[in-house]
């Protein structure tokens, strides 16, 4: 029975061979995660998110409505826990701020003097802009 | 010393994989740093700042091709009359823009201008060399037409925006 397990002439080069190709699974599947993880991440969807609410109200005329596709962005913020969906876009004071986990949000400004209202309307965000009150 | 010294030695693989996971290490390091460096990029959208800021200012004075008059006001606030944040253009602004109203070259009002006043030279400056930390600027003239004591003349609006906004990770 004993030499069924040992003694055997393929032994040095099976185990090594065994090691050598798991441990290059575990570094490539490493590799790839990383690099699944990073490109799904927030910060990449907070930035454009951000630019494109703040371009968008500067190229606006008051009363207009715009619509923007958050679906993606709703999904991150699902994904790390983000529980108020109200909390993911801010607009005021001249700041637009997006926020897709709890690491602090990206923020980018814009220079008109609207009247900003944001709401979220199923996957949608929904910017309503306006003059301010008394002009 | 002969053939025995180089050939048949029993450690060879246990050498060779010490060499492979130094490969495998900067490998990995290569690749990390790359992704990170891919994905912390910024989407440079100054130019399209300093674009907007302009189409923003031209069409609120000018109307269907003629000055607005309310320019011609002692009192007149770009500000309140153009709905700009004036915060925005405070201290540390990252915005600029200067307005000229001139009629074959001589002026017909004062200038208006706002912002980082640095920018001005800095928008030349980007014009000749390559200066990624420069703001991005954009210069367009307009022709407009106006009233003067009830004769209609022709003026030109010469308007330089510049931004050199980047936007930020809010710190918590």
């Amino acid at each position: 029975m004993r030499n069924i397990l040992r003694d055997k002439r393929g032994e040095d080069i099976f185990y090594p061979v065994v090691i050598f190709v798991l441990l290059n699974l575990v570094f490539f599947g490493s590799m790839i995660f990383f690099v699944v993880k990073s490109s799904s991440g927030a910060l990449v969807y907070e930035q454009a998110y951000a630019k494109e609410i703040a371009l968008l109200i500067d190229s606006s005329e008051p009363l207009s409505e715009v619509r923007i596709d958050f679906e993606k962005g709703l999904e991150i913020a699902k994904k790390n826990e983000v529980e108020n969906i109200d909390s993911l876009v801010s607009v005021e004071n001249g700041r637009v701020t997006v926020r897709l986990d709890d690491n602090g949000g990206y923020y980018y400004d814009y220079f008109t003097d609207y009247n900003v209202e944001v709401n979220f309307e199923e996957n949608f965000v929904v910017l309503t802009i306006d003059e301010k009150n008394g002009d | 010393m002969g053939t025995d010294f180089f050939y048949g030695k029993k450690g060879s693989e246990k050498v060779f994989s010490i060499w492979w996971f130094f490969v495998l290490v900067i490998v990995g390091v290569s690749v990390i740093t790359g992704v990170l460096i891919f994905y912390s990029a910024d989407v440079d959208t100054r130019s399209a700042d300093a674009v907007f800021l302009f189409n923003h200012l031209e069409s609120c004075l000018i109307k269907e091709g003629f000055l607005d008059r309310a320019v011609f006001d002692s009192n007149y606030d770009i500000f309140s009359f153009c709905k700009l944040n004036n915060e925005v253009f405070g201290e540390g602004s990252d915005f600029y823009f200067k307005v000229n109203f001139l009629n074959e070259g001589l002026k017909i009002r004062d200038e208006i201008e706002a912002g980082k006043g640095s920018f001005e030279k800095d928008c030349e400056t980007a014009e000749a060399v390559p200066a990624e930390n420069f703001p991005r600027c954009f210069e367009e003239e307009v022709e407009f037409f106006y009233y003067d004591n009830y004769e209609i003349k022709s003026g030109k609006l010469v308007v330089l925006t510049a931004s050199n906004q980047k936007g930020g990770k809010e710190i918590i």
